[in-house]
């Protein structure tokens, strides 16, 4: 009894190991989504944009934000949504200077929404 | 505003337990219990003998009340345990010689950390401007 | 039957073998059958530990007695129930239990892993072979729980008394796992450094769920830990800044900051670098508690599991920190943050400020826990350092960090104006004043006390004030109260179930604080029949009886318990004797209510019928053993979506075509 109770024990995990190596592999088998593929970054980018919305909207409800405040994070996050959506119907090859351009409208949102509220708060 | 009372009476209620157990205890008492946290059992570790519930505790604790009702002052006590037992005895390194060590590099650590927060926060924010100003 | 855990065991150690080379391998080579094949071997691991740790603990309860280890933690007065406690109360069992611990875990782990980062998936599963293959290598060459001694005993020796407790059913499995579930995060965030894929923030959802869960079980683990302490070791306190607490404390600090700072990530692309330092620390500081805990260097209370394992653990650590530094530079270039810090208002920044404070306050805690080491090295004097400097030391700091906990949540991401700020923390501060106001008016003088209860004010102020605007612009819109306020919390889980926790940390910052200001401690010495009294207090010593039991000879003295003239309760303090193990272990009578407990524990009972009790009255610390069931809650519903949000959430809208012409 133990020793066939032992030796099931070796066994198993070898047939476990095993299996996957001698099986044949067919041709439609479902190969998963990269994780680090543009597109997934990009999803990713939606997400934390749209995120980013909805704690907008729901610290205002609290009142947390000032007005000014929340129109500038709004726009902010407004703006990134739109750039993911304008990444996805650019080509695949035009994507890596995509990115760059991703980053530099951010920045300039960034900038202009930040020089537009300095000089609203100058006023 | 009647929320506001509630929380107010609420805390009321809790701290009026610190009150309260604070009246009951004479100088002399929180004297010993804090002599006895600062001293350690020899025979357990890492226990003050405020703590352990070993035999020779117990004894040092009764040694402790001696020495207080005897008007000495905390440093004297503190040196007659330390005679006997070293330096070990003391639950914290004393303020000189090289338990001064001990004390000043939290101190060290802390003033640091707060030079580097800034300076991060600054550098992170002024890459931000300055890459702005590029474009 | 001991022999069927052993050829498992040997089993266990080939397969763990193999998954470690061939997960790597199907990584690298980005061969899917071989990652198939390292992540089915993987599956069988704890299958195999399962059935090793259950032929350990059935010779437990037939009291096999040929087996070395159960012949050295247990006898035949030892209840049969605490085969369970006796399997990990000693080196060999507590290292078994940790692996097949582990091995459940990482397994179900690589399992979601599969699904979400199918590309970094099998790098994780090396990582996580590898420390199951430290754990597996230990059991089988040098700790083995399973060893045969060559003359079977009568009796064994018997566990330790001090384990003979509730708690320590439930305690040292959380600590132990809380511990090596670090691992996993860590994995998942070495996986993304070997395979290189850290510069889109591929891990962060993974690493935050594994962070969490990790996290959530250290926590238990301490909260446990502090229970039993309080109950058992019979002297009114529940941490003593020990080494081995120490150790269970930095691992769990540097866990928090990453729970916090792993956010700013998954919103903001910033502070990736940081994170992976933050979990390659906390797993460093992980392996220094099991190296404490395991015969360290440093005396301490609870080395139950004293071996000189100890400093194995500590060599392995050096070479797990090597490695991931080394990889970590290799990696540099892929983890630039994605965007800025925008202002210094910010949560972000609040966010990084705490974060500092933990590592700091895990800093200052690891100094004093090794600074006795040092001062023998250089200095030749032997130093202890105990709770009155890490209360001085660590006190401080971690006010500031309640504080940082109550304004941190209200900042908004990115950025925030000086009038928001304000809007903000009106009323916290106006809170936090009153307080005071009231702390004064009770008569309370002690400054750092009063500085504590205010910032918990301020903390608790900024939670309430959310919740009531939120629930009442939702009243405005149309709901009802009770329903608005559920939605409220459900809008917003990850959010609202970490304020939660937070209010759960607010309560356990004011037992904290109560009970370490505001305790009263009395010895008093009694006779049969004599009464005293303390604050509202009135207790009556009625007699003592004596049992003898095989093991130890229990001496339970009965208690009246009076307030205000009113009586409350019998108490049965007692005080055992093992004379086997020459100790003796106190069981304190507490009387707990929600504002104070009073606790009373016999020291010593004398000939001529008189004996020493030690008398506690410990204001507010049935708060902290109440906050742990919330925080629980709190973390786990954090870590849940709600279903209304499922079908909210706003998808891509091509997101379908594209990845359909991409896959084909």
């Amino acid at each position: 009894m133990v020793v066939l109770i032992s030796l099931a024990l070796c066994l198993f995990p070898f047939v476990l190991i095993i299996f996957p190596l001698i099986r044949k592999y067919s041709a439609s088998e479902f190969i998963p989504q990269d994780e680090s593929s543009l597109f997934a970054d990009l999803e990713r980018r939606w997400d934390s944009a749209i995120e980013g919305l909805r704690s907008t909207e729901l610290e205002r409800m609290v009142g947390n934000l000032h007005d000014q405040d929340y129109e500038w994070l709004k726009n902010i996050h407004l703006f990134e949504a739109a750039l993911v959506l304008r990444a996805l119907d650019l080509q695949e090859s035009e994507q890596n200077v995509l990115i760059e351009e991703v980053k530099m409208e951010v920045f300039r949102t960034v900038l202009i929404s930040q020089e537009k509220y300095n000089l609203e708060e100058k006023e | 505003m009647r929320s506001f009372g509630i929380y107010i009476f609420l805390f009321m209620f809790l701290l009026s337990a610190c009150s309260e157990n604070f009246k009951d205890m004479n100088p002399q008492e929180l004297r010993i219990i804090s002599l006895n946290k600062e001293i350690m059992c020899p025979v357990c570790p890492g226990e003050s003998i405020d703590q352990s519930q070993n035999d020779l505790a117990i004894q040092m604790r009764f040694i402790v009340t001696k020495l207080v009702n005897e008007n000495k002052s905390d440093q004297e006590i503190k040196e007659y345990f330390v005679e006997r037992y070293g330096e070990v005895g003391l639950m914290e390194p004393s303020a000189n010689g090289f338990g001064l060590i001990a004390w000043i590099v939290p101190w060290v650590a802390f003033i640091s950390t707060v030079f580097l927060v800034i300076i991060l926060i600054r550098r992170m924010s002024s890459t931000a401007n300055s890459e702005e100003v590029e474009r | 039957m001991v022999e069927i855990g052993q050829i498992s065991l040997i089993t266990s150690f080939i397969v763990v073998l193999y998954t470690s080379i061939v997960g790597f391998a199907g990584g690298g080579l980005n061969g899917r059958d071989l990652a198939q094949s390292a992540r089915w071997g993987f599956y069988s691991l704890p299958i195999l530990l399962i059935v090793t740790t259950i032929t350990l603990i059935y010779s437990f309860v037939i009291n096999d007695f040929s087996v070395k280890y159960v012949a050295e933690n247990s006898n035949l007065a030892m209840p049969s129930a605490y085969a369970w406690v006796a399997f990990y109360s000693g080196n060999e069992g507590s290292l078994l239990y940790i692996a097949a611990a582990f091995s459940i875990m990482s397994s179900v782990s690589v399992l979601i892993l599969n699904k979400k980062l199918p590309y970094t998936a099998p790098y994780a599963l090396g990582v996580m072979s590898l420390v199951l293959l430290f754990f597996i290598a230990v059991l089988l060459f040098m700790a083995n729980p399973l060893e045969k001694l060559p003359i079977v005993p009568a009796d064994g020796k018997g566990i330790n008394p001090l384990l003979i407790h509730f708690g320590m059913f439930i305690h040292p499995p959380f600590q132990m796992l809380g511990l090596i579930s670090v691992a996993i995060p860590f994995s998942v965030c070495i996986a993304t450094l070997i395979s290189g894929r850290g510069s889109r923030d591929e891990w962060v959802d993974q690493g935050r769920l594994w962070g969490m869960i990790s996290w959530l079980l250290l926590t238990i683990g301490l909260i446990l830990g502090g229970w039993w302490a309080y109950t058992i070791l019979g002297w009114g306190g529940y941490w003593a800044w020990d080494p081995v607490e120490n150790s269970a404390l930095m691992p769990w600090l540097a866990m928090t900051a990453f729970v916090h700072s792993i956010m700013v990530q998954k919103r903001r692309g910033l502070f990736r670098m940081w994170n992976m330092i933050l979990i390659i620390t906390a797993f460093t500081m992980a392996q220094l508690g099991m190296f404490i805990n395991r015969g360290g260097p440093v005396p301490s209370v609870h080395s139950f599991a004293e071996s000189t394992m100890g400093w194995v653990f500590l060599g392995v650590m050096a070479v797990t920190l090597f490695l991931s530094i080394v990889i970590f530079v290799f990696r540099f270039d892929t983890l630039k943050s994605r965007g800025v810090l925008e202002s210094p208002i910010s949560r972000e920044a609040v966010f990084l400020s705490q974060n500092a404070l933990f590592l700091l306050i895990a800093f200052v805690t690891l100094w004093g826990t090794i600074f006795p080491i040092f001062s023998e090295t250089f200095d030749e004097t032997t130093m202890t350092i105990g709770q009155p400097f890490f209360n001085k030391v660590n006190g401080p700091l971690m006010l500031l960090l309640i504080f940082l906990m109550g304004i941190g949540p209200l900042l908004p991401w990115r950025k925030a104006s000086l009038n928001s700020l304000f809007k903000m923390l009106t009323f916290p501060l106006i809170l936090s004043i009153l307080i005071v106001s009231v702390c004064l008016l009770l008569g309370l003088t002690k400054i750092w006390a009063i500085f504590g209860f205010a910032t918990c004010a301020i903390a608790l102020g900024g939670i309430i004030q959310e919740w009531f605007r939120g629930t009442k612009s939702r009243v405005k819109r149309g709901d009802k109260i009770h329903l608005s306020f559920i939605r409220l919390i459900n809008s917003n889980r990850p959010r609202y179930g970490g304020y939660i926790v937070h209010i759960s940390i607010i309560m356990l910052a004011m037992g904290i604080t109560a009970s370490s200001f505001y305790d009263v401690q009395k010895d008093v010495v009694m006779a049969v029949g004599e009464s005293q009294s303390i604050g509202d207090y009135t207790f009556k010593y009625l007699g003592v009886s004596q049992e003898v039991f095989p093991d130890r000879i229990e001496e339970t003295a009965k208690f009246e318990l009076w307030t205000n003239g009113k009586f409350v309760d019998y108490l049965y303090p007692y005080r055992a004797f093992y004379p086997e193990f020459r100790l003796s272990a106190t069981r304190g009578a507490i009387h707990s209510n929600l504002i104070r407990d009073f606790y009373l524990v016999p020291s010593d009972f004398k000939e001529d019928g008189q004996a020493l009790f030690r008398v506690l009255i410990n204001p507010m610390v049935s708060w902290m053993w109440i906050s742990g069931p919330i925080l629980i809650f709190g973390t786990i519903f954090s870590l849940t979506v709600s279903s209304s949000r499922r079908r909210k959430k706003i998808k891509l809208p091509i997101a379908n075509s594209i990845f359909e012409s991409r896959s084909l």
